[in-house]
């Protein structure tokens, strides 16, 4: 018998407990214009308390984040500042 | 070019003149200083502001800030002609950086231009142009010729010919007739026709594919997150190298000013923009080329899989065959061939699977629904229902060893529906479904692609998949099994994975979700109809034909043959230049070259994965 390790992908992703108190969000970033800002506030806003994980793309100037729902509205100025301090010119659209 | 990019074109320009008439001047001392002070100002004034004010921000060790102690540190130690020259090559690259995104990002919108700006309305009082969000399915829209189809739908009057390019990358036109399902998204390019709206907007296809590549972004090729983990690491570490070769060396063997030039010249590398930038828009490139050919693909990380793909395991009804079956031979037991067909087509009344529809086209009368009661489907196997009264069991051989009656095999290929009335045996009837005529061709260049073993599974008799199977010379077949059999196929043929090499699943999306789920690429076809397709799938081929996997396989490679290069190219420069620099060998024009020259061309190299090459097909066809 071989015993092989499968990945369950998105294993936790899916499961319906997860998806019942994280929410996804997605966010338009106007301005954004350096690559390594991008990557910057990516790390910062994965920081955040509360926020599961964030992707930026600095090609599509989106912000993709996954985030605690009960705690969204916090989380969500939390960001804003975060980003606002790394990237001044850069602005948020919902 | 927009208006700030022109505006910095500007400003370029004219330090670039100012400098250019400062060269032949025979200035001396200060005035030589502040004289080289105005193109330099004029060119990097921003950034030193930038700069300053990051500081006071927290946010040390920016672009900004590295290049304004370098060239600050140039004009120190007397290099006035390099600290203007870096700064006005700085500019050029950032410049030639943000053009080259924005271009890149407006051919991205340009692909996907198929957003539909307003419906015609059918309204009590004519026609009203509205925004299609507002329109409720059920309501009627028209679409004149050479306007976007706003909202799934059927066509209820008009006949006309669809460009369907921008969803499916098919270049040639569809002809559409009443009682047509359409998808929004398709121009309209002759006639007026008058669409019954069938699903709301936010879940018509033009909004899902919208969603699907604008979401994209989000999931991120291992190659990505190795940059931005680099990027991390990598700018401190050459700060940290700069700041001692300046300090330490000079302390024991004196000559500081040669020691900080060395210094500066680290400092001009430090940015890791080429990569930083190059990466994700050769990946960004490479899923728009892609979608421009009808496959969407739902984030960088498919794409990099895609690339490794070794085994590609196929669904064959629908996949690799057309799914459209016919009767191509009836074989009653005890009763009439008509009698055998009409209580097939009754017994299956109510399937609406490809074999059913089949049966029932070949019944060609209307179906009574009154005569049929107690349906009950049998996953893999077939239906058992009343027919007037009779019980008619109707599928494959095992269901007729589950209900214990004797069947005889058939001599022909293709899938066989055994019927029996009352537990007695009364006949069967063959049907065969036809090979795609881009299968062949598909796995063919599936294989010069790199892909080792092709497997077909499929829940079809074993004669008519080992037909299927030795025309297109597969590598292994698999018959007879049930939906749940296949996530246990799929999951040994991961078992056999060598290496890093990936597994691809590919179904046309009906009751294949768990699959496309377990492989390690799911690949759905077909993607205009099915939503538990697109949302199980990794990658959605709009349209059907599978020759689209050999060409999604090509995109993934060039795609990641694209990004290796520019981080071999770019990281060996860079450390070239950081060798030859602490060495005294290289010289700030090296350095410019090593900062701006890689990140210029390493977006040119990533701009070459948006371009992709006439599909397949076509080059089948002009050949």
């Amino acid at each position: 018998m071989i015993v092989c390790k499968l990945r369950a992908k998105n294993d936790l992703f899916s499961s319906k407990e997860r998806l019942a108190f994280i929410m996804t969000k997605q966010l338009r970033l106007k301005g954004l214009d350096c690559a390594n800002c991008a990557a910057k506030m990516e790390r910062a806003v994965q920081k955040i308390d509360g926020v599961e994980n964030a992707t930026v793309s600095f090609l599509t100037q989106r912000m993709t984040i996954e985030v605690q729902k009960d705690k969204q509205e916090e989380i969500f100025q939390k960001v804003l500042a975060v980003c606002k301090k790394i990237e001044p010119d850069c602005e948020i659209q919902a | 070019m927009e208006k700030k990019q022109k505006q910095r074109l500007a400003r370029i320009l004219c330090a670039a003149a100012v400098f250019l008439l400062l060269l032949p001047l025979p200035l001396e001392g200060y005035w030589r200083l502040t004289a080289f002070l105005v193109p330099y100002g004029i060119a990097g004034w921003e950034v030193l502001w930038r700069a300053l004010r990051n500081i006071f921000r927290g946010q040390v060790f920016d672009e900004n800030f590295l290049m304004a102690v370098a060239t600050v540190g140039a004009f120190c130690i007397g290099e006035y002609l390099e600290g203007v020259a870096v700064m006005l090559f700085y500019q050029v690259g950032e410049l030639f950086q943000d053009v080259a995104v924005t271009r890149s990002r407006r051919s991205i919108s340009e692909l996907m231009d198929i957003r539909p700006d307003y419906a015609n309305l059918q309204t009590e009082n004519g026609l009203r142009r509205v925004d299609p969000q507002q329109v409720r399915p059920g309501e009627w829209v028209v679409v004149k010729a050479g306007e976007k189809i706003p909202l799934d739908g059927r066509v209820l009057e008009g006949d006309t010919t669809l460009d369907t390019a921008a969803l499916t990358g098919e270049p040639l036109p569809r002809e559409v007739r009443p009682g047509d399902e359409v998808i929004s998204g398709c121009v309209n390019l002759s006639g007026v026709i008058t669409v019954e709206v069938s699903k709301e907007f936010g879940e018509s296809t033009v909004s899902k594919i919208l969603d699907l590549v604008e979401n994209s972004a989000g999931k991120k090729a291992k190659a990505e997150h190795f940059i931005t983990r680099f990027a991390r690491i990598y700018t401190p570490v050459v700060v940290i190298c700069a700041v001692l070769l300046a300090i330490v060396p000079p302390l024991f063997l004196g000559g500081w000013s040669g020691w900080i030039e060395r210094g500066l010249i680290f400092l001009v590398i430090s940015c890791p923009c080429a990569l930083v930038i190059s990466i994700p828009m050769s990946f960004f490139g490479g899923i728009g080329g892609a979608s421009k050919k009808g496959i969407l693909v739902k984030g960088g990380n498919y794409l990099e899989a895609l690339a490794r793909t070794g085994i590609v395991v196929f669904d064959k009804t629908g996949t690799l065959t057309k799914g459209s079956f016919t009767v191509t031979a009836v074989h009653p037991d005890r009763i009439s061939r008509e009698e055998l067909l009409e209580l097939a087509a009754l017994a299956e009344g109510f399937s609406d699977h490809p074999i059913s529809r089949s049966l029932k086209k070949a019944y060609g009368r209307r179906i009574d629904e009154e005569r049929i009661a107690n349906v009950r489907e049998i996953a893999g196997r077939g239906i058992e229902s009343y027919v007037d009264g009779r019980r008619v069991c109707a599928g494959n051989d095992r269901l007729m060893e589950q209900e214990g009656v004797a069947w005889r095999e058939c001599h022909r290929a293709g899938t066989v529906v055994h019927v029996a009335i009352d537990g007695l045996y009364a006949g069967h009837i063959v049907i065969s479904d036809e090979i795609k005529p881009d299968a062949a061709q598909a796995i063919s260049a599936l294989r010069q692609g790199g892909v080792r073993k092709v497997v077909m599974l499929t829940g079809d008799a074993p004669s008519a998949a080992e037909q299927v199977g030795k025309a297109l010379a597969l590598d292994e077949v698999q018959a007879g099994l049930l939906p749940g059999d296949k996530v246990e196929r799929v999951e040994s043929l991961l078992c056999q994975k060598t290496g890093k090499e990936t597994l691809a699943f590919v179904g046309d999306g009906i009751n294949d979700a768990p699959v496309l789920s377990r492989a390690d690429i799911g690949i759905a076809m077909g993607g205009m109809g099915s939503d538990a397709a697109i949302e199980a799938a990794d990658i959605v081929l709009m349209d059907d034909q599978p020759s689209k996997i050999a060409e999604a396989v090509s995109i993934s490679r060039k795609t990641l043959r694209i990004v290796k290069e520019n981080i071999m190219f770019a990281i060996g420069v860079k450390i070239l230049v950081l060798l030859l620099g602490a060495a005294g060998l290289a010289n700030m024009w090296a350095a410019v070259f090593a900062d701006v020259g890689v990140s210029v061309l390493a977006i040119l190299n990533a701009s070459r994965a948006l371009r992709c090459r006439p599909s397949l097909k076509t080059r089948f066809e002009t050949a």
